[in-house]
């Protein structure tokens, strides 16, 4: 008997003889149809690597936005050093100055970076759409 | 080079790596979606569709599972969707097609007469509900164990042993009536 049905075995090797004997052959320009198929999408696709330009962007923006942060930083030091004093540079509250502005900064470059990347998101959505 | 090396290749980017796939299993479903699909031209365009469908979603198929029983769940599923069949009939329903078309073939005596036990076998299966056809093909031309069969249907393995059963019936059954028209 065999394992999955309740078939004497000859049963089993006789049909299994017959359908052996029908297995159907595929055209021969069924793999070249598929393979002409899959070459012309994979040439259509668009690259996913991201482009050095986008790179340099990303790079400006960050010298761009600390670059400023730093310079006025710098005058907002100088400026308090030299008109109110040591004193007053050293104090808490000129302190706090400054961290609210390396704050106002870098919170200005993350908006930038979230931006970039929805609009990303957006022109990668409407490549895939076309 | 093993299946899941050629696989990595293809995902690489290596395009004509794919065409191993291709050559390998392109008879085996061709065969499933002509068993499904009834006709020539719909098997070749369903093979084609469900191959295009593997390259693109080849990086979602999982090493752990057997790239022939993956590809060929697809091409049954692409085959389903072309032919806008029902692939499993109940009981009642398979037997009145199984006699409709077994009339309607012994008809055409003559074409019996003359064809090879090959053609013949191809008569009777195509004479059979499509659904056990298939079966015989998966489980015969294959070797695919009943589970990797209950895999590719998307059938729980019972399910698949009852059918199975039922369908070597009904192939003797068959066979043996095509037998006794050529003999006389």
């Amino acid at each position: 008997m065999n394992e999955n049905n309740n078939m004497p075995y000859d049963d089993d090797a006789f049909i299994r003889e017959m359908i052996q004997g029908a297995k159907m052959q595929a055209p021969q320009n069924l793999r070249y149809r598929i393979m002409h198929q899959i070459e012309s999408e994979n040439a259509l696709k668009p690259k996913q690597t991201p482009t050095p330009v986008h790179e340099r962007k990303v790079l400006k923006d960050f010298i761009g936005i600390f670059g400023v942060m730093y310079a006025v930083l710098a005058a907002l030091i100088g400026g308090a050093y030299f008109l109110k004093g040591k004193e007053f540079a050293l104090s808490s509250g000129f302190l706090w100055m400054v961290i609210a502005v390396a704050f106002v900064f870098s919170f200005f470059w993350l908006m930038t970076r979230i931006d970039e990347r929805l609009n990303d998101k957006k022109r990668a959505h409407h490549i895939s759409s076309k | 080079m093993n299946e899941n090396q050629r696989v990595q290749q293809v995902l690489s980017g290596n395009t004509s790596a794919f065409a191993y796939f291709v050559e390998t299993y392109q008879d085996m479903a061709f065969t499933i979606a002509h068993r499904i699909c009834g006709n020539v031209h719909d098997a070749e365009d369903v093979v084609q569709e469900s191959f295009v469908k593997v390259y693109r979603n080849l990086h979602t198929f999982r090493s752990e599972s057997k790239f022939s029983s993956w590809l060929y769940r697809i091409v049954y599923n692409t085959a389903i969707t072309h032919s806008k069949s029902k692939l499993w009939l109940s009981s009642d329903q398979e037997r009145s097609l199984m006699n409709v078309q077994e009339f309607s073939d012994l008809d055409t005596e003559t074409q019996i007469l003359d064809s090879e036990r090959t053609e013949t076998v191809s008569n009777v299966l195509n004479c059979m509900p499509k659904g056990e056809a298939l079966l015989l093909t998966l489980y015969y031309l294959e070797d695919n164990p009943v589970k990797e069969i209950a895999r590719i249907t998307g059938l729980n393995e019972s399910n698949v042993k009852v059918k199975l059963f039922r369908a070597r019936q009904s192939f003797k059954e068959l066979y043996t009536k095509y037998e006794r028209v050529t003999t006389f």
